[in-house]
């Protein structure tokens, strides 16, 4: 059972290879849009990784500013698709 | 009065009036374009969609495009905020067995295009009328026999018709007569449009999308274009709320200069120094829909009975591609069909409203919903998003990304009954749609 805290370190892990510009320092908390950390494209490509690594299909609703706020508010959105009722 | 007779009389001499006598004339009607300006004049609306150009094609004017100067459109790239991202939209056509292929289409000075398309309807036959519809004619039964057109000398003459193809653009002659049901405000109402055209411009680099369209965003509602229309001249313009245009009171061209610079540091590096060469103009409210555009006697064609907005540049293609419609639809209604119907275009509206349904769906999506179209163009349904873009509105529609987009919109469109594609109205009155009033 995949839990949120790992969805998020799969996150992070992403970021800290692929985001531009990359913060110093990032955590669960950290404003991925308001740093600009991500933007649309980046966005894409994150969603994409994340639904090969964890075999989910991230339905076009779920594409709302607000679930890339954070990496807390990404690993819940993906932790959503294994419970569709949540 | 002197009178004229004629089958057809066709409201305006732009690409919808020129085209629908053009298609017209291939089923061997006659028509009378009355039209008020003498060409070449300017016109707004300069970017053809890929199929658009399908259409010129078709209208077997391929050959007379390249003898202008005409820039070549492969795509179009749509600018982010800050310049920073950019995605593109190529232009592809389907062939015949629906695979795509890259395909090319036209940006135009409007002022020559229209001027070729006006001056090949005359030749293949339809008579040109330098006047201006004042009013339509009704029978005693409502239906409508032709116009009162005020001619270049002042006088006044009847042209008698069976049919009247309401071809005016945004001045929508039938529908300010109240011969069409009523006309509503459209979802980017309060939006207001400022345009010129500059030298000097920096396009892209030399290559096959060297005078491709960009579009530049600034925010939500907040964006401009940059189409090259010839060799030495690119249009631009600006969207924006106009409540925004009030509150800087500045005038239209200090208003486009300081906003060529500020709106996105992209258009700004591609316009360092902002020479305007043609007028600036504006258009204000140019968004509403217009109910009942059919009916014994009268049709409208493209932007007099709807406009949405001008950002992914269908508005030369609507009229173009509605008009070879309306033809086959006038050439069924003059041999008699639907004579005894209380509107015997029905069938022919709904059909036209479905198809610029699925535009509007696709404008609002952009807008509403940007992350959820950027997945769709990019990733889930990029071969129909494709599809969109270019205007393949009627085969294979609505395709699962318009029902995808309708399902983001929570919208519901059906077809069955008489309040099909209800005006959305004014996306400051989502619930319903407001009576268009000018200046509003």
């Amino acid at each position: 059972m995949t839990d949120t805290i790992s969805i998020e370190e799969a996150v992070l892990d992403w970021l800290r290879e692929y985001s531009e510009p990359k913060p110093a320092s990032m955590d669960s908390e950290t404003r991925l849009l308001d740093l600009e950390v991500l933007d649309s494209l980046s966005i894409l490509q994150l969603v994409g990784y994340l639904e090969q690594r964890f075999d989910v299909n991230m339905p076009l609703e779920e594409f709302v500013p607000d679930n890339f706020a954070t990496p807390k508010t990404v690993a819940e959105m993906v932790a959503r698709q294994f419970d569709p009722a949540a | 009065m002197a009178e004229i007779k004629t089958p057809v009389v066709i409201v305006g001499g732009g690409p919808a009036g020129a085209a629908s006598a053009m298609f017209l004339a291939a089923h061997g009607i006659k028509s009378v374009i009355v039209e008020k300006e003498r060409f070449p004049r300017y016109h707004i609306g300069e970017s053809m969609s890929g199929e658009c150009g399908a259409m010129v094609r078709m209208l077997g004017l391929e050959a007379e495009m390249g003898r202008h100067d005409f820039p070549i459109k492969r795509g179009l790239t749509v600018y982010g905020t800050k310049g920073r991202n950019s995605w593109f939209v190529p232009v592809m056509g389907r062939d015949d067995d629906w695979k795509l292929f890259p395909q090319h289409t036209w940006q135009v000075r409007r002022a020559v295009f229209d001027k070729i398309m006006l001056d090949a309807a005359v030749a293949r036959g339809a008579t040109l009328l330098r006047g201006e519809a004042v009013r339509p004619i009704r029978g005693d039964d409502g239906s409508v026999r032709g116009v009162v057109v005020r001619d270049s000398e002042g006088a006044l003459l009847t042209v008698e018709s069976e049919l009247v193809l309401d071809c005016s653009g945004q001045a929508t002659f039938l529908a300010n007569a109240g011969v069409t049901g009523p006309k509503y405000t459209g979802n980017y109402d309060k939006q207001i449009a400022i345009f010129s055209q500059v030298e000097g411009a920096i396009r892209n680099e030399d290559g096959p999308n060297r005078d491709d369209t960009l579009i530049f965003y600034q925010k939500k509602y907040h964006w401009s274009w940059f189409i090259p229309i010839d060799s030495q001249a690119v249009s631009v313009g600006v969207v924006i709320p106009a409540a925004y245009f009030k509150e800087k009171k500045e005038t239209k061209a200090q208003f486009l200069a300081r906003e060529l610079h500020e709106l996105n540091p992209e258009m700004k590096r591609r316009i360092p120094e902002v020479k305007l060469i043609e007028e600036t103009r504006s258009i204000p409210n140019y968004s509403f829909q217009v109910r009942r555009f059919g009916g014994k006697g009268f049709l409208c064609v493209g932007d007099s009975h709807r406009f949405i907005d001008p950002i992914f540049s269908f508005g030369l293609y609507v009229s173009i591609r509605e008009a070879r419609e309306t033809a086959n639809a006038a050439k069924a209604y003059l041999e008699g069909v639907g004579r005894d119907c209380a509107n015997p275009f029905a069938a022919h509206e709904v059909q036209i409203e479905k198809g610029i349904d699925i535009l509007e769906d696709m404008m609002d999506t952009f807008w509403e919903y940007p992350l959820a179209f950027a997945q769709m163009l990019h990733r889930v349904h990029y071969e129909e998003t494709l599809d969109i873009f270019a205007g393949r509105l009627y085969e294979r529609q609505p395709s699962n990304c318009v029902k995808a987009m309708r399902g983001l919109l929570k919208r519901e469109r059906t077809y069955d009954s008489d309040d099909y594609s209800v005006p959305i109205g004014s996306r400051y009155h989502p619930e319903r749609a407001n009576i268009w009033v000018a200046n509003a």
